[in-house]
């Protein structure tokens, strides 16, 4: 690669990772070529604004999360407060039957199949970005914070919200299939009440 | 913070070592394991969507391609502009070293000599009224010359004028003719041309902008007096025949 500029060469490093990511957010084959190409021509043209030492991977993933919301109609105040499905779910919730199920991780991960992903879509953009990015991405809240331009402590509510769907998602799905047997403990009102707390401001 | 933030924040290694302690301290047996086995799962879960999904390499060459395109054209677009600023450069410094030269040519007959020195040697025809008749003659000019040491200006100054001799110059596609004097020691050239000509017009209208000493009409001619010392009276030595 030797024709490439050290830039594009840059790119090349990440493209897979970038395209993972896009591709997650967008779930849709057409949209995250479409949003992939387009965020990487936008980061190469305006490749004078990166400043060299600094976190070549943020600032990537800022670009393409913004590319990923504007394609879905998001705007980035989404991201400022929880929004309404945040609040619907429990913040805990089949936490047994989850743990049960993950005792083998491999096994349940091949057991649910495209499952997972399934309960990763239904996640909010806010949630999924977050979870992607700290899961999949490994980069660390204030990372997050940085990409998403949040404060960290919504970092750590859409993190923690996230991670409760999931498990709730994934439990429910375990119970109907068959994988575990134990019945989804059920939360009241109270207690659900209880878990929504604004760390935005 | 709450319960969940915490559990999710220890996972992720995010608390301090004093959270992760109480936090640990708070937990019961069952939440421990639950916790390790959540960890061991997410670590499985990162590993399979970092696994499952690559970007299409017809997808990464269609990109890179355009890329690269956009950076040719960024490149010829550069190059343009520097090829653009050069040539705008160049005719920069070509338009303020010929256009004043060539303004200068049409122009520097209406500027004094510096020296009597230069005046002497710039001398086509020498001091000589025979060969200064005869020279403007050759320029289809019917003038005479008189010719005195002095002359007076007003009452109370008289100029002492010597002839230093004659020349042309070539102002555009016309010329000019210059009788040359040293007037007080001062340079002073008397211009000389056929009125309706661009010359005559530069003369005349130097002299209304008081950019030369003093203009007048002779008969079809006209006559400037460029030097630096006022003498306005060295235009009355030029006569009609």
């Amino acid at each position: 690669m030797k024709d490439m500029d050290p830039f594009l060469e840059l790119i090349e490093e990440y493209h897979d990772q970038f395209y993972r990511y896009v591709y997650r957010m967008a779930w849709d084959t057409g949209k995250a070529d479409d949003i992939f190409a387009e965020a990487v021509l936008a980061a190469y043209q305006n490749r004078e604004k990166f400043q060299l030492g600094t976190n070549f991977r943020a600032w990537m993933f800022r670009i393409l999360t913004n590319k990923c919301f504007v394609a879905n109609r998001e705007t980035a105040r989404a991201f400022d407060s929880l929004d309404e499905k945040d609040i619907e779910v429990p913040a805990r919730g089949g936490n047994e039957v989850y743990e049960a199920a993950i005792e083998d991780p491999d096994a349940f991960l091949g057991a649910c199949g495209d499952e997972v992903y399934i309960a990763i879509r239904a996640l909010s953009s806010a949630q999924r970005a977050c979870l992607l990015m700290r899961v999949v991405e490994g980069f660390s809240y204030q990372e997050i914070a940085n990409v998403l331009e949040m404060p960290l402590g919504t970092v750590m509510t859409h993190l923690a919200r996230g991670r409760a769907r999931l498990r709730r998602e994934l439990a429910a799905y375990a119970t109907a299939e068959g994988i575990v047997n134990e019945p989804i403990r059920l939360i009241a009102p109270d207690d659900e009440n209880k878990d929504i707390a604004d760390h935005g401001s | 913070m709450d319960r969940d933030e915490l559990r999710s924040a220890y996972l992720d290694g995010e608390l301090s070592v004093a959270e992760a302690l109480a936090y640990e301290k708070s937990l019961t047996e069952q939440e421990c394991s639950g916790l390790i086995a959540e960890r061991r799962f997410e670590a499985s879960l990162g590993e399979t969507i970092r696994s499952d999904i690559r970007c299409p390499d017809p997808l990464w060459h269609r990109v890179k391609a355009r890329i690269r395109d956009e950076h040719r054209v960024r490149f010829i677009g550069v190059g343009w502009r520097w090829g653009a600023i050069g040539a705008a450069a160049t005719a920069l410094v070509l338009i303020s070293i010929i256009v004043p030269e060539a303004l200068r040519g049409q122009t520097a007959f209406l500027e004094p000599v510096a020296s009597l020195e230069a005046l002497r040697q710039d001398a086509d025809i020498p001091a000589d009224l025979n060969a200064v008749a005869h020279f403007l003659a050759s320029h289809k000019m019917a003038l005479t010359l008189r010719m005195t040491p002095t002359i007076r200006e007003t009452d109370s100054h008289t100029h002492q004028v010597t002839f230093l001799g004659a020349r042309e110059r070539k102002v555009g596609s016309e010329k000019v003719v210059q009788l040359m004097y040293n007037c007080c020691g001062t340079p002073a050239v008397v211009l000389l041309s056929h009125q309706n000509t661009e010359v005559a017009d530069r003369i005349l209208r130097a002299s209304r902008e008081q950019r030369i000493q003093a203009s007048r009409r002779v008969g079809p001619y006209v006559v400037g007096l460029v030097s630096k010392h006022h003498a306005p009276v060295l235009l009355r030595l030029v006569g009609q025949i």
